[in-house]
């Protein structure tokens, strides 16, 4: 066994998921209307970027529980905690590859 | 056996509701006032090292899990009882199996529910395909396909009542994994007939 560093490969699977697309209805910037418009739009303020994420777009049909996943993200994950930001981007990110999550 | 070395041992330790002083105090006593009960349950003490959170996780499930929405509260529990099933959350399935029978399951669904078994449940033809996808999603979203969503859409359920449901299974998913991880101990709900005060 050579202590050289692997290299990273995308496994298959993880190009699978990627393959199949949208498969439940997302409501888009552009379709947004009323509350969930309104909840994008303050997303938009506040992070001062212009394309909701995809993650976010999920939450459309019920913008007000969608309020609450931006708030307790940020609570919770995007800052330091008891745990380092990092140390949270640690566990997330192999977590997301422990459950094939690509995006 | 005396009642001690059967009684289940937490695994990370939590603030019971006599030790709790400050930011954690103010986070018990939000959610007494807004449930309206004075023990807080198991789950909720296993966000005590983060009272911010605790305070935001009794908002968010009150808007998603305890309320109707495009979904039925009913449905919403049915979906809970089956994913804390198959995550085999013994906590969460307790206190949701009584949740669903308070919003008028029968009590043969309700064990059938319990057990994973959905043939002995009495469901409709569309709440069975719900279920069928609530097992798709819990086992590997990943796996699920666009036909598994069409047959929902077959079935007569609407897109922001899809969403909804997958809200409700990734609410479970995380809601069991915290219950099972820290260990917490089941409530009984479902041998009393009844919650906690």
């Amino acid at each position: 066994m050579s202590d050289e560093p692997k290299q990273m490969l995308m496994p298959d699977y993880i190009r699978d998921v990627s393959k199949v697309g949208l498969k439940i209805k997302l409501i888009q910037d552009a379709d947004a209307i009323g509350e969930t418009a309104k909840v994008y739009d303050e997303w938009r303020a506040a992070s001062g970027r212009t394309q909701m994420p995809g993650i976010l777009k999920c939450f459309g049909y019920r913008p007000d529980f969608l309020r609450q996943v931006m708030q307790f993200s940020n609570t919770v994950h995007f800052s330091e905690g008891h745990l380092s930001r990092r140390n949270k981007e640690m566990i997330a990110s192999y977590v997301s590859y422990l459950n094939r999550c690509p995006y | 056996m005396d009642e001690s070395s059967t009684r289940p041992v937490p695994k990370i330790e939590v603030i019971e509701d006599a030790d709790a002083t400050g930011a954690a105090a103010e986070a018990y006593d939000y959610w007494r006032a807004s449930s309206g009960r004075t023990r807080v349950p198991g789950i909720l003490k296993s966000l005590s090292a983060r009272p911010d959170f605790l305070k935001q996780a009794v908002d968010f499930s009150n808007t998603i899990q305890f309320s109707d929405g495009h979904l039925s509260r009913r449905h919403k529990e049915m979906i809970g009882t089956y994913v804390s099933f198959l995550n085999r959350c013994p906590y969460c399935l307790d206190s949701h199996a009584l949740f669903l029978k308070m919003q008028g399951a029968t009590d043969h669904t309700v064990t059938a529910l319990m057990e994973g078994n959905l043939d002995k449940a009495e469901l409709t033809g569309a709440e069975r395909a719900l279920m069928r996808y609530v097992e798709i999603v819990t086992e590997g979203a990943y796996r699920s396909t666009p036909e598994d969503v069409q047959k929902l859409r077959d079935a007569g359920w609407k897109e922001e009542q899809i969403a909804e449901a997958v809200y409700i299974i990734a609410l479970f998913a995380m809601f069991n994994r915290i219950a099972n991880a820290f260990g917490v101990p089941v409530q009984n709900y479902m041998a009393m007939g009844r919650m906690t005060p």
